[in-house]
């Protein structure tokens, strides 16, 4: 419980929301879904700032790509028929294996990419489909790709009362496959690993391939090892076992709780295998 | 600050700090059938719906719910006329200690509200936030399978 | 009385008498209880493992505005005693005192606060002062008992209470051993001769509903409290033995509970309570949180060594079982749950020599104690497996080893006699057996001999079996008592001590009484486990409520029924004992009736008023088995390791079931604690004792979306020594799931797990050493 805390503001749209971060600063703790913010009891905070109201919470479609603002919630990502259709099925697979069904509803896209804890399971796939990422701050709005977003933990990305306004993913052209798993050892769980692949075939061969891991470290990571075996070539199953083993041998997964490292290593084998065979599978089938 | 919510159909203002956790606000307002289980957002015991949809009120800050409306199963029906969920639940069995029904009750009716006919999977899946440690959750899936029928009929 | 006659109410799946109540979200729990002014109290645990306190200074937390009471080591009496919720004296090592001047394990207590808010109360924790003196900690139980090893209880006044070996100076808590023939002689000539050794992990119960409890200090001095428990009138001796009051100044009061499973069958937070009540002179409220809450109390984690001789033609020969078990800290249950790993799994064969020997050592770890099951679980663990082992190595299907050597009706073991619960143990021959059809049902359901291993790619199938028994009550040591009195609308109140801690005994007992008075049962009010209202009983533990206060409750209602009987008659001018009571009527052989209700105010009000009313008491003379048998299908990923449970099949001989969809939601809900404990529950310390996964997160438990598809099946026999023929259900069916996955698992992948839980890692690393075994 945040104790100090004595208003809660709700802004009407997102230039509203980054002045008034821009105010209070330290004082002010964002909340959108708010699954983190009740664990949070930091006496700085004076003042909280809902943004679930300014009208960022729609999934629209313009000319082939798919705008999801940053509160909408996990729940509607996972039941949408047009994002199902994407990369097949796969951020729609990642969003209906987060958590369970309460934290689904309350989860916000923003807060489950922005918080990005190692459990959070939507990052890895939007990493595969190359998504973009629309940020506003007080100078303005600038997008980053799925690669720059990630590149560090996004709370160190995103600058000072910069906020999460839009996520947009695109249909992949040509022949084009994908797939994700979240392995986890019981249905309401952390993964011990995720695992996603967008792969594009140009006749026989690969001719791009995002292979991404999740669950081992704070943010999700391409394995550019296995991205090397795979693009160029054709993917027999020596090929992709070759890939699902250079992703292994380029994890750096320590132990946690529950998992030692290196059988979460392991997995990242098994599993990067499996959603690389998977989505080659369906890439084939398009071409 | 004042915080304007409708409670179970009923609208009101509570006067309260806004960081405070809903669970404790909805207990101290009345509303004993919401528990706490876990205080972490793991177990489900504390399940209200947010304008329809199942959540964790140990997770939500007062704050939050400005506008919005809570159901509690305090709304669900009386002892002369009890909701269809509440009634399936006694005779299939599925209620036990009862520390997690009124969760388990409140997500069942978030999905028959938006699902009439619901498969045990689907049951399975908008359960899937509530722990039960007492009845192995087979009686709670057959109750709910159990209501929507009675429901649709 | 009679065999299997059809009842009227009883065998009927009368609704739980609190089932609607509890469905509206009623202010039932002791939470929802909480009056005006009531403090909150928290409890300020050690960091440390195993620490003298050299020096507490709570003078800063006392003097916080808002605080009301500090209690320690240093205002507190000294009382040793035991926080096991058993009969006095009890079987447990009084080893254990309100506050000690030295903690045993991360999480033990180290003081408590009453203030006016739950966050002033744990401001107040942060600032009282404590100074360690930081011992070596014992972390392994194979090492608790090694010469040098630190001493855990050293203080002076640790002992037992009842003659039983207890060497606190190596650490051993308990210790129980018993022999029948020659064991190295009879594995030595039995043609087949296996020794394995088995470990199981801690385990928290979980119930849903933490620890509570509120204690109010009365006008007249005495105190009240409201407590999530399983045993009030334990609760009541024991809090009495530690503030050094009579009995009579306690009063304790059960709301409704939110799940126990042996977690609250023990004194824990109650005495607490009472203390900060008494010197704050205000109600005082404590709820565990949740991570507190898995230090609170665990199943005994055990290593089991067990040998077994059997010859080739499928008879047993002789059973050693070697148990060692890690009580933990503290000793309570320690020698008891060890004594059920002999008594409720050696007497369900046929073993012609059999030697059984436990101890139970202290460790700096947190403390086990009653878990459904209580020692069974673990024991069953071990001897289901190698059973199936030996099966396989003659050559015989696991199906036809038991039938060929389970005990049968009209036969007893050397073993009841031998164990009891930290002493003699009680003579019985098995009176009601179904385990034979029990089998073949499972066998049937599940399709067992059309099993063959299968699997699509890296994904295998199996099935596995296996056979389970449990007890009905702790005989001539545990005591229920009842009584029922008369009201004008030919209704009764059942006052019972018996505890329903969400099982639905309540509604069960009434049902019983219902049956003798010949009425619906909702005309049997029932009030149960209030200590200045209802008469005595020990609990709820020991599977004992059905067997052992449903005979009380009959016996009373039967006393009942004569007196009904005798004015009946003077009304309608017969013998009384011409006199049948029937749907509410008296009804005399040639048709005339009496209401019931018209009994009731002819005596109340009319003539020779008396109020009609009888007090019964039972203790039971032996304990009867239920019986079981289960059947699981697994699915493993052979590259993951992960094991999906695809169907699970419990077909239960629980004599008479009073209240079958009751009996059946017993069942379930232990058939999936069960299987969460055989494949994801497990306690993570790190290499200091201090828990790390304290958490849901961490600490996983089944969801709906865990589920196999579960079929129960009731197998009905009649048990004449309980009350309708009715034996116990509650705790047997926890029993199955460890075994029967690691048979299912052997069956699709030819590896055997010994060690629980059956983790992806453990069956992966398994399968890793299987392959390279047979590479070399």
């Amino acid at each position: 419980m945040l104790a100090n805390a004595k208003v809660c503001l709700y802004p009407r749209d997102q230039q509203e929301a980054v002045r008034i971060l821009e105010e209070y600063g330290g004082q002010a703790l964002v909340l959108a879904g708010g699954t983190t913010a009740a664990l949070n009891s930091d006496p700085a905070v004076t003042t909280l700032v809902d943004l679930t109201r300014i009208g960022l919470d729609s999934i629209e479609e313009e000319d082939g790509e798919w705008s999801l603002g940053c509160c909408v919630r996990i729940q509607q990502i996972a039941t949408h028929a047009g994002i199902a259709g994407l990369c097949d099925g796969m951020l729609s697979t990642a969003a209906g294996s987060v958590g369970s069904r309460p934290i689904r509803n309350m989860t916000t896209l923003g807060g489950n990419v922005v918080q990005v804890f190692r459990w959070s399971d939507p990052p890895v796939a939007l990493m595969a489909m190359n998504a973009g990422f629309e940020l506003m701050g007080p100078a303005g709005s600038r997008r980053l790709s799925a690669d720059e977003f990630f590149e560090r933990h996004p709370r160190q990305v995103l600058q000072r009362s910069e906020i999460l306004t839009r996520v947009y993913v695109r249909r992949p052209q040509g022949a084009s496959g994908g797939a994700f798993i979240k392995y986890a050892r019981t249905a309401f769980d952390l993964a011990v690993v995720d695992a996603a692949v967008c792969i594009e075939l140009d006749g026989r061969n690969c001719s791009a391939a995002r292979v991404v891991v999740g669950g081992t470290r704070t943010v999700p990571w391409r394995s550019r090892e296995a991205e090397k075996i795979l693009v160029g070539s054709r993917l027999t199953k020596a090929v992709m076992r070759r890939a699902a083993a250079a992703a292994r041998l380029e994890t750096r997964a320590a132990g946690g709780v529950r998992t030692d490292g290196e059988y979460r290593r392991q997995m990242v084998e098994v599993i990067a295998g499996r959603v690389i065979e998977q989505a080659a599978q369906r890439a084939r089938e398009r071409s | 600050m004042d915080i304007h919510v409708e409670v179970n159909h009923q609208p009101l203002v509570w006067k309260v700090n806004p960081g405070q956790i809903l669970l404790d606000v909805l207990r101290r307002e009345g509303y004993k059938s919401v528990k706490f289980g876990c205080g972490q957002g793991d177990c489900g015991a504390c399940t209200v719906l947010i304008d329809g949809q199942s959540m964790r009120s140990c997770l939500l800050l007062v704050g939050q719910v400005e506008g919005r409306s809570i159901v509690t199963v305090e709304s669900l029906g009386n002892h002369d006329q009890p909701h269809p969920l509440q009634s399936s639940f006694v005779e299939c069995g599925a209620v036990q200690c009862g520390y997690c029904t009124p969760g388990m009750l409140l997500s069942a009716k978030a999905l028959l509200d938006e699902n009439p006919k619901p498969d045990e999977d689907q049951v399975r899946e908008a359960l899937d936030g509530n722990l039960c440690r007492c009845t192995g959750y087979k009686k709670i899936i057959e109750a709910v399978l159990r209501a929507a029928e009675r429901m649709r009929s | 009385m009679s065999r299997r006659r059809s009842f009227s109410v009883v065998g009927k799946s009368v609704l739980k008498k609190d089932g609607l109540s509890l469905a509206q979200g009623a202010p039932l729990f002791c939470e929802d209880l909480l009056p005006r002014g009531c403090l909150y109290a928290r409890v300020l645990r050690s960091p440390h493992a195993h620490a003298r306190i050299v020096a507490i200074d709570a003078s800063e937390a006392e003097s916080m505005a808002g605080v009301h009471a500090v209690l320690h080591h240093g205002n507190v009496p000294r009382v040793m005693r035991t926080t096991a919720g058993q009969g006095a004296p009890e079987p447990s090592p009084y080893d254990f005192t309100t506050f000690d001047s030295k903690v045993r394990f991360v999480g033990d207590r180290v003081a408590a606060v009453a203030a006016e808010t739950p966050q002033l109360a744990a401001e107040a924790l942060g600032r009282i002062k404590v100074e360690y003196d930081v011992l070596e900690p014992v972390l392994d139980p194979r090492r608790a008992m090694e010469p040098g090893m630190p001493r855990i209880h050293d203080e002076p006044d640790a002992r037992v209470v009842i003659p039983v070996p207890y060497e606190p100076q190596k650490n051993l808590a308990a210790h129980v051993d018993m022999q029948i023939g020659d064991i190295e002689q009879a594995l030595a000539d039995a043609d087949l001769s296996i020794e394995r050794e088995y470990e199981c992990q801690y385990a928290q119960h979980t119930p849903i509903e933490p620890h509570c409890a509120l204690a109010e200090p009365l006008a007249d001095g005495r105190i009240r409290i409201t407590t999530s428990t399983q045993v009030p009138f334990h609760v009541r001796r024991i809090v009495a033995q530690a503030l050094e009051v009579p009995v009579s100044r306690i009063h304790v009061v059960k709301p409704r509970i939110g799940g126990g499973f042996g977690a609250k069958q023990e004194v824990l937070i109650e005495d607490l309570t009472a203390f900060l009540a008494v010197r704050s002179r205000r109600p005082v409220f404590l709820r565990l949180s949740r991570s507190e809450e898995f230090l609170s109390r665990t199943r005994h984690s055990m290593i089991l060594r067990l040998r077994t001789g059997v010859d080739k033609d499928g008879s047993l020969k002789a059973v050693d079982l070697d148990v060692l078990s890690n009580t933990g800290a503290y000793g309570s249950h320690a020698l008891t749950v060890v004594c059920n790993c002999g008594s409720k799994v050696l007497p369900l064969y046929r073993w012609p020599v059999i030697r059984f020997s436990a101890d139970v050592v202290y460790t700096n770890l947190p403390v086990a104690g009653a878990y459904r099951g209580y020692g069974a679980t673990q024991a069953a663990f071990a001897m289901e497996i190698q059973m199936d082992e030996m099966a396989r190595s003659i050559g015989m299907d696991p199906v036809d080893f038991r039938l060929r050597n389970h005990v049968r009706h009209g036969e007893t073991s050397p073993v009841f006699a031998a164990l009891g619960e930290g002493g003699e143990g009680t003579p019985q021959s098995i009176d009601s057996i179904g385990l034979k059809k029990c089998i073949r049902e499972g066998a049937r359901a599940i399709g067992w001999k059309r099993r063959r291993r299968r699997g699509r790619g890296p994904l295998k199938r199996g099935m596995g079996m296996v056979c389970l028994m449990q007890g009905s009550s702790i005989p001539q040591v545990d005591m229920g008592a009842a009584m029922i009195k008369m009201n004008e609308d030919g209704s009764f109140n059942l006052l019972v001590g018996a505890t329903d801690i969400g099982t639905g005994s309540d509604t069960v007992l009434a049902q019983i009484a219902a049956e003798v008075l010949g009425v619906e049962v909702d005309k049997v009010l029932v009030t149960s486990s209030d200590t200045d209202v209802t008469p005595f009983d020990v609990g709820a533990y020991a599977s004992s409520t059905t067997y052992l206060s449903g005979e009380a409750v009959r016996k009373a209602a039967l006393d009942v029924a004569g007196q009904v009987r005798k004015v009946a008659a003077e009304m309608l001018d017969v013998a009384p004992k011409t006199i049948r009571l029937e749907n509410g009527r008296a009804l005399a052989s040639d048709g005339r009736a009496v209401l019931l209700s018209e009994v009731a105010l002819r005596s109340l009000y009319e003539k020779d008023q008396h109020q009609i009313g009888a007090l019964a008491s039972h203790t039971t003379r032996k304990s009867p088995p239920p019986f079981s048998a289960h059947f699981a299908e697994v699915e493993v990923d052979s590259q993951t390791g992960l094991v999906m449970v695809l169907r699970y099949i419990a077909a239960v001989d629980c004599g008479t079931a009073i209240n079958p969809v009751l009996a059946e939601g017993q069942i379930e809900g232990a058939v999936v604690n069960g299987l969460s404990y055989a494949l994801c529950e497990e306690f993570i310390f790190n290499d200091k004792g201090k828990l790390r996964n304290d958490s849901f997160r961490d600490y996983k438990i089944f969801c709906t979306r865990d589920l196999p598809r579960i079929e129960t099946i009731l197998v009905p026999t009649y048990e004449s020594s309980g009350p309708y023929g009715a034996k116990s259900v509650s705790e047997i069916c926890i029993n199955g799931a460890l075994p029967v996955i690691s048979n299912a698992i052997f069956d699709a992948l030819g590896v055997r797990l010994r060690k629980a839980p059956y983790t992806p890692e453990r069956v992966l690393a398994a399968i890793r050493e299987a392959s390279a075994d047979s590479v070399e």
